[in-house]
């Protein structure tokens, strides 16, 4: 069985004449470890598939399942337990909160979740994403690249099972990807994490295990990387 | 501290001026409940003090008690003091000028009831041999006693039928009392004091009271009983008496109690409550208003943020305290700082109304009581507010999806169809306008909290402002063409005499000018009236009229001022002829009388107003519209002193116009002691009573004003939060609009109409509300005189400056701080 378990997902907008399918009828599972990217033409429904599957969005209809858990069965309260403890989100525009420092920032689910943050794990992150001496700095002060890294460290802390990214590449220039996606590489290879990601890039999508490419809200291709 | 914590810190010390605006929200509002609740303690502290000071500290008092009843009584354990006095006798005052009180009647009393007396003059007894007699002695009895004489009293007990009589039992010459004596003693008067509560002796008590020392055991008291708790005052005194044998007199400090609020079936009080009840209302709905917009307006902003920490797992638990916690933070600075600006305006007023009505209140001066009451209400309702406010917030913060939060377009969701702008505003104002236009329809919520609290402060202010100006115009229009400022009033009876002792008063030097009115009553034969006449008084044969001498010297002024010889005028009359009635609610005015034929027929009438039938004429050549001094009346004959004399008249009035008024009543009191027979001439000061009017409607206007100003600045952090923040949320769209090359000047072209948008906006809904509220309060007053509505032109000129100044003001800052941003960074300051 695999980690994340997807079946008959849909996610439609408007009523009527006007109603679009953003997701139609989706299944898939993915296994612990794997590394997916999913591409798709914009407007495909890429991104709301994974909101789906984050838990930030709801469904039409359909199951998401993550370690076993339905997640939309769980209320909401529950579900945003479910959410800082098993799924890390990594958007577009990193989503920071402007008003707390890298730290902060990375810290906030452990702390949602009334932990302590074990401070020796913060400094590998901090080293690891090379945040270290900008651990003070709010995020208006870092680059793009820097800010992404510190959305990467705030996704992996609380050491979730699955790690979901929103074209993290996006905004960011060549080499800045680059290490963006060494990094989602490192954190699959070292940790063994389970690593989602919606890209156009095609240098993500050739580092991935497997591809899933998305047209109209359907999956028209699955395939594994040899 | 906790993250969460931290983080609404962080934000509120980041947006400081959103947040000081939000504090001094809650600041005025607790401040404005706090004063008003204050007021209404101080009041209250005010007539408690004052009924203890006229009537005593005291809830009840039972009278004459026999020893052995004393000691149990005084076991009672609700009394909290029981202060002791004795009737000890009384003793003939045969000078005494007032019938009903022949007596003295010496009263014993311990030393700290002897503190509560009120002293004149001299000193406090000391001993048994001294005593203090009570002022009115002199000025009702008419009997001058002066301090250091001694007086001997033969000391009685007043006996009518076998009974024994007391204070309350009254003289009539109808019943025989004859006085017992007990023993007599002569006193030396040491002082003189008011005249004793009606405790004491009360107005229709024989004896005129005098006070001993008496710290004995007494073998009859009455005493006054003070309670712990002065609640159920009633059936603490009814178990008193209950408990022992013998039946006693009691009464009630009926005034004390009132105001203490044990007795609060009187309507003045429960008046004072509820209309402070319906003012803190009022400034609650107000404040709920600005709070809870501040507050949502702080949610708006950070609603992103809220769905950033959903989306990485906060519960909607944890927002929802996060945001009490904002209001939690709030609270704990606004309110304390709220509560000592409320307690200060309260000490302030209480201050300067004790300086602007020192002589309309004759002595009573206000208190300021430290409000622990208003105090605990006012947290009480703060925090009531600041909860439901955020409470509100925390809920739409909660209950947001996070995506949906991040995205943050829930504020801006539109529908194309109702976004039509209109043709109009885009042929005047241009795409400028046509944007600023649309924007306000987009922001329909917001835009219509702003309109509101601005119409709220214009209805209020119109309203109130007319309101103190028909006050001072009433205070001042009422006087104004009186051509006296002090009257005199005779008795009825005997006039011939009264006659007399005006001309005595005349003499006085405070006099300039003077006018005695003699008057008879006369009724006008029908068929003198004119059209107009006929239609006033339809069928009736009862025209009722008044003819007037007003003096001789009064009389040649009045027919020289009218351009007449007075030579001509000794054997004729003058008519006063310019009567208004108000028909179907219209003004009408006109004469009432025909005087065609040079005369004016009249039946006499005698003093009940019935008809004598003594039928005369009087000649009539000349009619005017203007009344010689002290008529009020719009009709009537007058005619000289000589005529007069051929009548039986009366005379009842003296209008003085006085160079000096305090000093004319002054004059007139020293007149009434050395001869009582000025007693019975009352009078009216309006040169005072004008004065304490305007006081008082200056101290109205000052309260007015003063709710005015706080409810127009709580309204002011308010449409300062929307419009701030309304446009900070559209800093994107700005940058977006200087992008594609909007110059500098069309974009502040932009806003500033977007501000004279919202202006006329609730300038066309406030002036007219306000101007309804005025004519309303118009109503009230006219109901008391004639007066002309007027619209409230200044008031309403004021605030539509006031308006676009507030609003220019505000969005001059907001655009200050947009336009020093840079276009890109704006622009690409975007997420998802």
């Amino acid at each position: 069985m695999g980690i994340l378990e997807v079946k008959n997902l849909k996610k439609s907008y408007g009523k009527g004449e006007n109603k679009v399918n953003a997701v139609d009828d989706i299944s898939f599972s993915v296994n612990e470890g794997e590394f997916v990217a999913i591409i798709g033409a914009s407007g495909s429904g890429k991104s709301t598939l994974l909101h789906l599957l984050g838990g930030v969005d709801r469904p039409t209809s359909g199951t998401v399942k993550i370690k076993g858990t339905d997640i939309y069965k769980l209320k909401s309260d529950n579900l945003a337990i479910f959410r800082r403890r098993n799924i890390g989100i990594i958007y577009q525009f990193y989503n920071l909160i402007p008003i707390l420092n890298v730290e902060e920032n990375i810290a906030l689910p452990c702390e949602l979740d009334g932990k302590n943050v074990d401070s020796r794990k913060m400094d590998d992150l901090l080293q690891t994403l090379k945040l270290k001496d900008r651990k003070k700095h709010l995020p208006n002060e870092l680059s793009g690249g820097q800010q992404q890294r510190v959305s990467i460290g705030r996704a992996i802390i609380n050491n979730p099972a699955i790690m979901l990214a929103d074209e993290p590449t996006g905004n960011l220039d060549s080499k800045a990807s680059e290490e963006i996606i060494s990094y989602l590489k490192l954190s699959n290879q070292k940790y063994n994490q389970t690593v989602i990601v919606i890209t156009h890039d095609e240098k993500i999508a050739k580092e991935a295990d497997r591809v899933i490419t998305i047209d109209d809200g359907k999956i028209i291709s699955d395939e594994r990387n040899i | 501290m906790n993250i969460l914590k931290k983080f609404v810190i962080k934000d509120l010390s980041l947006n400081k001026k959103r947040t000081i605006v939000t504090i001094i929200g809650i600041m005025l509002s607790s401040a404005l409940i706090c004063a008003v609740a204050g007021m209404v303690t101080s009041f209250q502290k005010t007539l408690v003090e004052y009924a203890k000071q006229e009537y005593g500290d005291f809830h009840t008092i039972i009278y004459d008690i026999q020893k052995e009843d004393l000691g149990k009584i005084k076991q009672n354990e609700e009394i909290e003091k029981v202060l002791e006095y004795e009737y000890k006798g009384y003793s003939n005052l045969e000078a005494s000028k007032n019938e009903y009180k022949p007596y003295i009647c010496l009263v014993g009393m311990e030393k700290e009831l002897l503190n509560n007396l009120k002293l004149v003059e001299g000193r406090l007894p000391e001993n048994e041999d001294e005593i203090v007699i009570s002022k009115h002695i002199k000025t009702n009895g008419g009997i001058d006693l002066k301090i250091g004489e001694t007086i001997k009293l033969e000391v009685s007990e007043r006996i009518s039928d076998g009974y024994k009589l007391n204070q309350r039992t009254i003289f009539t010459e109808d019943k025989e009392e004859i006085l017992n004596k007990i023993y007599d003693k002569e006193y030396k008067i040491v002082g003189i004091i008011e005249r004793p509560s009606t405790f004491i002796e009360d107005r229709q008590s024989p004896g005129y009271t005098v006070v001993t020392l008496d710290n004995k055991e007494k073998t009859n008291t009455s005493i006054f009983i003070k309670f712990k708790d002065s609640k159920d005052y009633k059936e603490k005194t009814k178990t008193i008496l209950a408990d022992i044998e013998n039946e006693y007199e009691c009464d009630y400090n009926i005034s004390l109690l009132r105001w203490e609020g044990a007795a609060l079936s009187d309507s003045t009080m429960s008046m004072l409550y509820s209309v402070s009840g319906v003012v803190i209302v009022i400034i609650i709905v107000s404040s709920i208003f600005v709070i809870k917009n501040s507050f949502s307006i702080s949610i708006t902003e950070k609603i992103k943020q809220y769905g950033i920490l959903s989306s990485i797992g906060a519960t909607s638990k944890q927002i929802k305290k996060n945001v009490l916690f904002e209001g939690f933070v709030l609270g704990i600075i606004g309110i304390p700082l709220g509560v000592i600006c409320g307690m200060f305006a309260v000490f302030v007023l209480i201050h300067l109304m004790n300086y602007i009505l020192a002589e309309a209140l004759d002595g009573i001066k206000f208190m300021y009581s430290v409000p622990y009451l208003p105090i605990l209400i006012t947290i009480l309702f703060s925090t009531i507010t600041i909860y439901f406010s955020s409470i509100f917030s925390a809920r739409k913060a909660a209950k947001t999806s996070p995506i949906e939060a991040i995205r943050n377009n829930d504020e801006i969701k539109i529908k194309s169809k109702k976004l039509k702008g209109s043709k109009l505003i885009k042929t005047i104002f241009k795409v400028g306008g046509d944007i600023s236009y649309k924007n306000l329809k987009r922001n329909k919520r917001k835009y219509r909290t702003t309109v509101i609290s601005l119409v709220v402060s214009i209805t209020i202010f119109i309203s109130l402002s007319s309101f103190i100006d028909f006050g001072f115009k009433m205070a001042n229009e009422y006087y104004k063409n009186k051509k006296f400022n002090f009257a005199l009033y005779g008795g009825p009876e005997k006039n011939r005499d009264t006659e007399e002792l005006f001309n005595q008063i005349a003499k006085s030097e405070k006099i300039n000018d003077y006018s005695i009115h003699k008057t008879i009553q006369v009724s006008v034969l029908p068929e003198y009236l004119s059209d107009f006449g006929k239609e006033y008084f339809q069928d009736s044969e009862d025209i009722e009229e008044r003819v007037i001498a007003i003096g001789e010297k009064q009389f040649n002024d009045f027919v020289k001022q009218i351009g007449e010889d007075p030579k001509k005028y000794e054997n004729k009359g003058i008519l006063l002829d310019n009567f208004t009635y108000f028909k179907d609610e219209k003004k009408i005015n006109g004469n009432l009388y025909n005087i065609e034929n040079n005369k004016l027929t009249l039946n006499l009438l005698d003093e009940n107003y019935e008809k004598t039938n003594k039928i005369f004429d009087i000649q009539i050549e000349k009619r005017t519209e203007e009344a010689p001094m002290g008529l009020e009346e719009s009709t009537g004959i007058i005619i000289s002193d000589k005529m007069m004399e051929k009548f039986d008249y009366k005379v009842n009035r003296m209008y003085i116009m006085s160079n000096d008024t305090t000093g004319l009543r002054e004059e007139l009191s020293s007149l009434k002691i050395s001869n009582p027979a000025y007693e019975k001439i009352g009078y009216s000061d309006y040169e005072e009573a004008q004065r304490s009017e305007q006081a008082m409607v200056l101290v109205v206007s000052i309260f007015l004003y003063g709710f005015i100003a706080v409810i127009s600045l709580i309204g002011v952090t308010n449409i300062f939060n929307t419009i701030t923040t309304n446009m900070n949320l559209r800093q994107k769209e700005f940058a977006m609009l200087k992008s594609i090359g909007m110059t500098q000047n069309e974009f502040d072209r932009m806003i500033r109409l977007e501000s004279i948008f919202y202006g006329i906006k609730s300038l066309v809904i406030g002036i007219p509300l306000g101007c309804i509220g005025s004519y309303f309060i118009y109503k009230a007053f006219s109901e008391g005189m004639e007066m002309a509505y007027k619209l409230p032109i200044t008031a309403i000129i004021i605030a539509t400056l006031f308006v676009f100044l507030i609003i220019g003001l505000i969005m001059k800052y907001s655009l200050n701080k947009i336009n020093k941003q840079n276009i890109i960074d704006t622009i690409r300051n975007e997420n998802i």
